[in-house]
């Protein structure tokens, strides 16, 4: 099951509860580039964790570094990771 | 929308039932609900803070110097109503209350570029943006800002007052990032934050316009209105922080 799921969405999903719809694909699109060098389509579930650990300042930033913990929890909880 | 309601039962309360009392209870009411106002927002903006453990991280540094300044504003408000307040006192509560809210509104408005994120929209948008609130924060400010210039008031006084107008500015200036952050964050659970910090900027803006630009016999009401919705928008917009903050918010 968590081989087949798209990863980009899941953390879209998740991320857009806070940062909103527009904004959340492009985050993904910047911390995917940024720290694996891949568009976000291209993004496997082996990438989840560094992709996480990119994005871990932007959640800390906006909503705390506790709750940015939950939210990575959630992301690899929904990845099987 | 609780704020909202807020706003508009302390604005008809002040305007039709303090305003018509007779002089000293009117005095007492008025003040306290104006002092209510800034400690609701103080109260707020604290428990933000202490939230992020206030200046260890970084929304926290900025729900720090928001209660800063509403604290500092209550303090300065309530010492100057009983007549305790000493001009050089009421000139440094006034000096650190502006550099905070500066500071707070800094720190906010930077958030989503620290984050690593860019402003949603074109650049055209973006700069149209700061063009309009450079021009509305000189448009409400810069009467005060050159009158403070050329006061002959002490040097305290006279810096007290520079540093206000100022910090006005600025902060207003502040309200272009502040409505990109909305803008961005549309349908997200933090546009409602920055979305009430902007509604609190133009509390501030509604009360600093009120003596330039209103009649006389609108000024009361309308700075009573900015200081209200100013107070209560940032009380607003620590609420929604909180629950941003709070577990399960986005379990899906």
């Amino acid at each position: 099951m968590p081989e087949t799921t798209p990863v980009a969405a899941i953390f879209a999903r998740h991320l857009a509860a806070y940062i909103g719809q527009h904004t959340a694909p492009m985050a993904i699109k910047t911390f995917a580039k940024q720290a694996l060098g891949l568009a976000p389509d291209e993004l496997r579930i082996p990438d989840t964790t560094k992709l996480l650990d990119a994005m871990r300042p932007m959640l800390s930033t906006l909503v705390g570094t506790q709750r940015a913990e939950e939210v990575a929890m959630l992301i690899r909880r929904d990845l099987g990771v | 929308m609780i704020a909202v309601l807020s706003v508009a039962a302390l604005v008809v309360a002040d305007a039709f039932v303090v305003y018509r009392l007779a002089d000293p209870p009117s005095y007492l009411v008025h003040s306290a609900l104006r002092a209510l106002a800034q400690v609701i927002a103080a109260a707020a903006a604290g428990m933000a803070a202490a939230r992020f453990r206030w200046a260890a991280e970084y929304v926290g540094r900025a729900w720090t110097l928001l209660f800063v300044l509403y604290v500092f504003l209550t303090i300065s408000y309530v010492l100057d109503r009983a007549g305790l307040a000493t001009p050089a006192v009421s000139d440094v509560l006034t000096i650190i209350a502006n550099v905070a809210a500066v500071g707070a509104f800094w720190l906010f408005g930077r958030a989503l570029r620290i984050a690593g994120l860019q402003f949603d929209g074109s650049t055209m948008v973006k700069a149209g943006v700061f063009i309009g609130a450079i021009a509305v924060a000189s448009l409400l400010v810069m009467p005060t800002v050159v009158e403070a210039w050329r006061s002959d008031a002490g040097a305290l006084a006279r810096t007290a007052d520079l540093v206000s107008a100022v910090a006005d500015m600025l902060t207003f200036i502040l309200v272009a990032p502040l409505l990109l952050t909305l803008w961005s964050f549309r349908g997200g659970q933090l546009s409602w934050v920055y979305g009430c910090l902007a509604l609190s900027t133009i509390g501030w803006m509604i009360n600093q316009a009120a003596d330039d630009l209103l009649p006389a016999a609108a000024v009361r009401d309308a700075r009573m209105t900015g200081l209200f919705l100013a107070c209560l928008a940032v009380a607003a917009a620590a609420y929604s922080q909180l629950a941003v903050s709070r577990a399960g918010a986005a379990n899906a």
